[in-house]
């Protein structure tokens, strides 16, 4: 079953395996998003990180969530030498990079906690999920088209531990990724990851900083990407495997 | 031409290895190296600062070790690599050495692990602390064309990850089409 809702300017999906999770329970999950929208949106006026934004509110005052946010999203920086940041290109302190993937995490533990062990919840590109789509199979995911909304890249069975899935591109919202690397020619850049977190943060670092980053940073992570250049692919060893039909004689990590 | 030019997209911007592959070979300029180098190849160094010092200095080092076959009294030459007197086949195996070449920082060299043309492994004989920075055996992502990946069938997936949509976006997309479908 699946039911959909939207928040945060796009659309959330759950699908679950069974039957739908009761009102109440959606409601939670609804909730957890709302949550971090009303504290975090820069299309509000009167979220906490508008006021902050305007020098209404200092990061001191802000409250737990806001600051322990903002903390982490400052630790992917460093982790990421930069190529992931939460301040905007004129200093304004901008944490929707982290905030859509932590609402994500908590929606699923929302989920997992309510006793609902295979489900499967989307939003706005970045998928997270738990168990199974059958007894058959395993939850599979696609993986958008940059040029083409209705057309699929490639299908992704998640097999194994990577719970997650995200994907960042500059082909919705136009640019909205600021590249440290002027150079980058990557269009597009999926990662897959134990958490979302991590894959929604290095997908972003990764378009940003291009194939060097690409290279140092899904070694250093142990994720697995497909990004797009031009009209080529750029692929991992392990999700190569499992997106084509070829051969693989490259050594496993 | 064939091994040079994969050689050279796989070791790319690593540009110790190929001054050292220079050593070697003699005859391919390092810009002709890099013209070979498919589009998108992803032969990076992790380290750039590094790795452009080490390039700095590595471009005097070069005359000496290229001028190295011509002369006979070659200082630099230690055991000439065995692909380097005939072209090298698309299929050559083993383990070819480079030329020791010195740098301001020392004693450079290296040998490449050929297995069917490919290069599998570069191993380093000599190295300066900077060349310990740049030198990466192959790109860990491979690049590879979209009809090398399988057609993705929608009605297989239950999610899509994509560019963040916005809500408008999202009704022409393949998930708004999976929502509605209730898979």
């Amino acid at each position: 079953m699946r039911w959909t809702f939207e928040t945060m300017g796009t659309v959330v999906s759950v699908a679950t395996l069974g039957a739908e999770p009761g009102l109440e329970l959606r409601g939670r999950v609804e909730r957890v998003f709302r949550d971090y929208d009303f504290e975090f949106s820069r299309y509000r006026n009167d979220s906490a990180i508008s006021r902050i934004a305007r020098g209404e509110l200092s990061l001191m005052d802000a409250s737990d969530t806001l600051r322990s946010t903002y903390a982490t999203a400052l630790e992917w920086r460093s982790l990421t030498r930069g190529a992931f940041t939460p301040h905007r290109p004129d200093g304004v302190v901008d944490l929707d990079g982290v905030v859509k993937a932590l609402a994500i995490n908590d929606a699923g533990i929302v989920l997992s906690d309510a006793g609902i062990t295979d489900w499967c919840l989307g939003c706005g590109g970045d998928v997270l999920l738990a168990g199974r789509a059958s007894e058959e199979a395993p939850w599979t995911i696609g993986v958008a088209d940059p040029d083409d909304p209705a057309l699929l890249l490639a299908e992704i069975p998640m097999n194994g531990s990577d719970r997650a899935i995200a994907t960042s591109g500059v082909s919705e919202r136009g640019e909205h990724v600021w590249r440290s690397d002027a150079g980058s020619t990557l269009r597009q850049v999926t990662v897959i990851a134990d958490d979302i977190v991590t894959a929604d943060v290095l997908a972003t670092a990764i378009l940003s900083g291009g194939i060097d980053a690409l290279e140092q940073l899904a070694r250093q992570h142990s994720v697995e990407v497909l990004a797009v250049a031009g009209d080529e692919l750029i692929i991992t060893p392990r999700l190569r495997a499992l997106v084509t039909e070829r051969d693989v004689s490259e050594p496993s990590r | 031409m064939t091994v040079r030019g994969t050689v050279g997209g796989i070791v790319a911007s690593t540009a110790i290895i190929i001054i050292a592959w220079q050593a070697g070979q003699s005859t391919a300029a390092s810009n002709g190296l890099r013209s070979a180098l498919p589009v998108g190849s992803t032969g990076t160094s992790t380290a750039t600062t590094p790795n452009t010092q080490a390039s700095t200095p590595s471009t005097p080092a070069t005359t000496p070790a290229a001028a190295a076959p011509s002369s006979t009294t070659s200082s630099a030459a230690a055991q000439p690599a065995p692909a380097a007197p005939s072209p090298a086949k698309a299929s050559a195996s083993g383990t070819f050495q480079g030329d020791a070449i010195q740098t301001p920082f020392g004693n450079m060299q290296v040998a490449l692990v050929v297995a069917s043309g490919k290069v599998t492994d570069v191993k380093v004989l000599q190295s300066t602390n900077y060349a310990q920075y740049s030198i990466q055996v192959s790109s860990y992502a491979d690049p590879i064309l979209r009809g090398e990946v399988i057609k993705a069938q929608s009605a297989k997936v239950q999610m899509v990850s994509g560019a963040t949509y916005t809500s408008q976006g999202y009704l022409q997309s393949v998930q708004s089409a999976l929502d509605k479908a209730g898979i």
